[in-house]
């Protein structure tokens, strides 16, 4: 029943994006339906078998975009699907040992169902991001431990699971949030965060347990790595409306109701904020080039800026979501290591069909 | 219906006036032996990998040929399936369709626009050496040809035909293996819509080219269309379809269609990107006959599989796995 009453919540979702998302969503810009993403290939079609991309994999979600953004697919209206890699470090010899198995999974710095992806070099798009499953700071130090929703060697029922908020408060089960499933090994556990989570941030899960691979939650994700506390911490689902003002009027509308849980607002004051978005993270200090900085980005045609790096506050370029704190991140400003190629945008030398490898040695 | 291509009356003028071009640009560009090549294991070189695969085709001395992303070709082994030498295009080298035949080897490149045809000169002491012979159409080395995204290539050997999927034009291109242009056709379906052709094979035994198509499932500019397979002679004229899912059955049970690879009993093996699978259809009825392969990210396990090649001696397939391990596959004597 619970399946069936999610698909049932994903049609009207995908529905809903259909009618009422502006004109500049992936699904009307590439002429693309709802099935070409969500039809299930072993399921029976599209009215058969729907597939909330949720309970994927970032691998499985991988294939899903590269199955077009593979460089072969030119749609029936001559559009060319924009070639993509993932940005990873784990091709022999491109990596750097520092950073372990990191990956930046497409939805990491892409909301499928935002308006247009960001293509290279384009600037009026909107492109939504958060910051990746990796505490990018401690990446720097020391190779990261994996996240993940699976747990090793763990027995889980739903009565043991245990999901706070950041001061270990916990939420009610079936008011705050819904197991969906746990099964398998490692054990795979699903819930639909609710109720009072939705205001809340960050949410811990299951703290003190290992977390094994990279695994979305249904509706949900991680934000935050455990590898300096052991907790993962997850945010909301694609489609709510926190602000209870039944979607708003205008940009306002699809701002903070289409593309909340996958939205972080780049907290520079120029509107468009959602105070009560977990997935927000401040910078600290805000806006400034030093410090721990677990920025989210956010850029569109109303913030203008450059998509990959910005030179000027707030600094919430995609690269900059992860960057500000390496020997490569493009600052203006003096000091410190960032000083890499100041002049110049990140995809001079790097771009998405290498997967964002350095190809100038 | 089955005429070859040679019956075509438009062969005779555009073969003539691809050879005269071809011959007027070649000249001084056959010898030209500029590229790269690179042996596994060799001294002071690094060993070519496979980081991310796209075409595979059958190669020289029970090797197959991969084409990678990066900008190389590598060759591997059928029993190890390790790499054995690789060979690296030009900096600006994105290869994606690849095929041989008899000593030659037909790289796609998208980034030089051009099918870049090199020859395999020998092999001692460890080196297999290959070089630059010419460039389908006739076009100079490293200047734009007349393909404009060589997405898929595959060889008639006997009748001497390279084809080739341009992806940008969305046509057939047909060459002869010396490089002249023969022929080209739109890949059209039995409504004559021309949608999103992807990959392309050929059935030598039966002279017929399968194209691979993702079709229009947005239905934005008409009917919704499934991914489906056509299948045409030389000619171009149109001989089945086989669609995919249709959005409301499921009898073939694909929704996308990348790389395919054919049997002479008349199966069809579809790498369905997708799907993380291989499906078998019987060429005339489109029936499902198995589905092959697991997905999933370790060795021998598939994610996002490009293309199949399949060795007709032994009935081994082999499969281009894009991502998890990304390396080529086998399901041994799943062809037989």
């Amino acid at each position: 029943m619970r399946h069936l009453w999610l698909t049932h919540v994903s049609l009207l979702a995908c529905a809903w994006l259909l009618v009422i998302a502006p004109s500049a969503t992936h699904a009307q810009v590439g002429g693309m339906s709802c099935a070409e993403c969500h039809a299930d290939p072993a399921g029976g079609g599209f009215h058969g078998g729907f597939r909330p991309l949720g309970n994927l994999t970032e691998d499985q979600l991988e294939v899903v975009c590269l199955s077009c953004h593979d460089g072969s697919y030119t749609n029936p209206q001559g559009v060319r699907a924009p070639e993509a890699a993932v940005h990873q470090n784990q091709n022999p010899g491109q990596g750097r040992d520092e950073y372990g198995d990191f990956k930046a999974s497409c939805l990491d710095c892409h909301n499928n169902h935002s308006g247009l992806l960001a293509g290279d070099g384009i600037t009026s798009t909107r492109t939504i991001s958060s910051p990746p499953d990796v505490d990018i700071d401690e990446a720097h130090d020391v190779e990261p431990t994996t996240t993940a929703f699976r747990l090793k060697e763990a027995v889980v029922t739903e009565a043991s699971i245990v999901i706070t908020d950041d001061a270990g408060t916990p939420f009610n089960n079936g008011s705050d949030y819904t197991v969906v499933r746990i099964n398998g090994d490692p054990v795979l556990i699903e819930i639909i965060p609710g109720g009072a989570i939705n205001n809340q941030a960050p949410i811990q899960v299951f703290a003190g347990y290992e977390f094994a691979t990279n695994q979305r939650l249904l509706g949900a994700r991680v934000v935050q790595a455990s590898s300096t506390d052991g907790i993962a911490r997850i945010r909301k689902p694609i489609i709510v409306d926190p602000n209870g003002d039944n979607g708003g009027t205008g940009n306002q509308r699809f701002q903070d109701d289409f593309q909340n849980g996958w939205e972080c607002d780049g907290k520079d004051g120029n509107g468009f904020d959602i105070p009560d978005d977990p997935t927000c993270i401040e910078t600290d200090p805000p806006d400034a080039g030093d410090g721990v900085r677990k920025v989210a980005f956010h850029i569109d045609i109303y913030t203008s800026g450059t998509n990959w790096a910005r030179t000027a506050p707030p600094y919430n370029g995609a690269c900059n979501a992860c960057h500000t704190r390496t020997g490569h991140h493009r600052r203006d400003d003096s000091g410190g290591d960032h000083t890499h190629n100041v002049s110049r945008s990140c995809d001079d030398c790097h771009n998405h069909k290498d997967g964002w490898v350095n190809k100038g040695g | 219906m089955r005429s070859k291509a040679s019956s075509s009356p438009q062969r005779g003028l555009a073969l003539a006036l691809a050879l005269a071009f071809a011959l007027a640009s070649m000249g001084s560009n056959c010898s030209d032996d500029r590229r790269e090549q690179i042996n596994a294991g060799e001294s002071g070189a690094p060993a070519p990998t496979i980081q991310n695969p796209r075409r595979i085709a059958e190669g020289p001395r029970g090797q197959l040929l991969v084409s990678d992303r990066r900008g190389w070709i590598v060759a591997v082994d059928k029993d190890s399936l390790e790499p054995v030498w690789g060979f690296q295009l030009p900096q600006e080298g994105a290869p994606f369709g690849v095929a041989t035949s008899n000593q030659l080897v037909f790289v796609g490149n998208t980034e030089t626009k051009n099918v870049e045809v090199y020859r395999l000169v020998g092999s001692s002491g460890g080196t297999t050496t290959l070089k630059f012979e010419y460039n389908l159409g006739g076009t100079a080395a490293g200047a734009t040809g007349s393909i404009l995204n060589p997405i898929s290539i595959a060889i008639d050997g006997m009748a001497r035909l390279v084809f080739v999927l341009d992806g940008d034009e969305k046509k057939v291109k047909i060459f002869e293996s010396k490089g002249p242009f023969v022929n080209a056709f739109e890949p059209r379906d039995s409504a004559g819509e021309l949608l999103s052709p992807v990959s392309l094979a050929v059935d030598e035994t039966r002279q017929e080219v399968l194209v691979g198509d993702y079709g229009d499932p947005s239905g934005s500019s008409r009917a919704k269309t499934p991914a489906r397979i056509l299948i045409y002679d030389y000619d171009g004229n149109l001989l089945f379809q086989i669609n995919g899912n249709g959005f409301t059955h499921w009898s073939t049970r694909f929704a996308r269609v990348q790389g395919m690879a054919t049997s002479a009993d008349g199966r069809i093996f579809v790498a369905d990107p997708l799907g993380s699978r291989i499906l078998v259809l019987d060429r005339v009825s489109g029936a499902l006959l198995t589905e092959l392969g697991e997905e999933g990210l370790q060795p021998g396990q598939l994610m996002l599989p490009l293309d199949a090649a399949l060795d007709q001696k032994t009935g081994d397939l082999f499969i281009s796995n894009n991502q998890g391990a990304r390396r080529v596959e086998v399901l041994r004597g799943a062809g037989s």
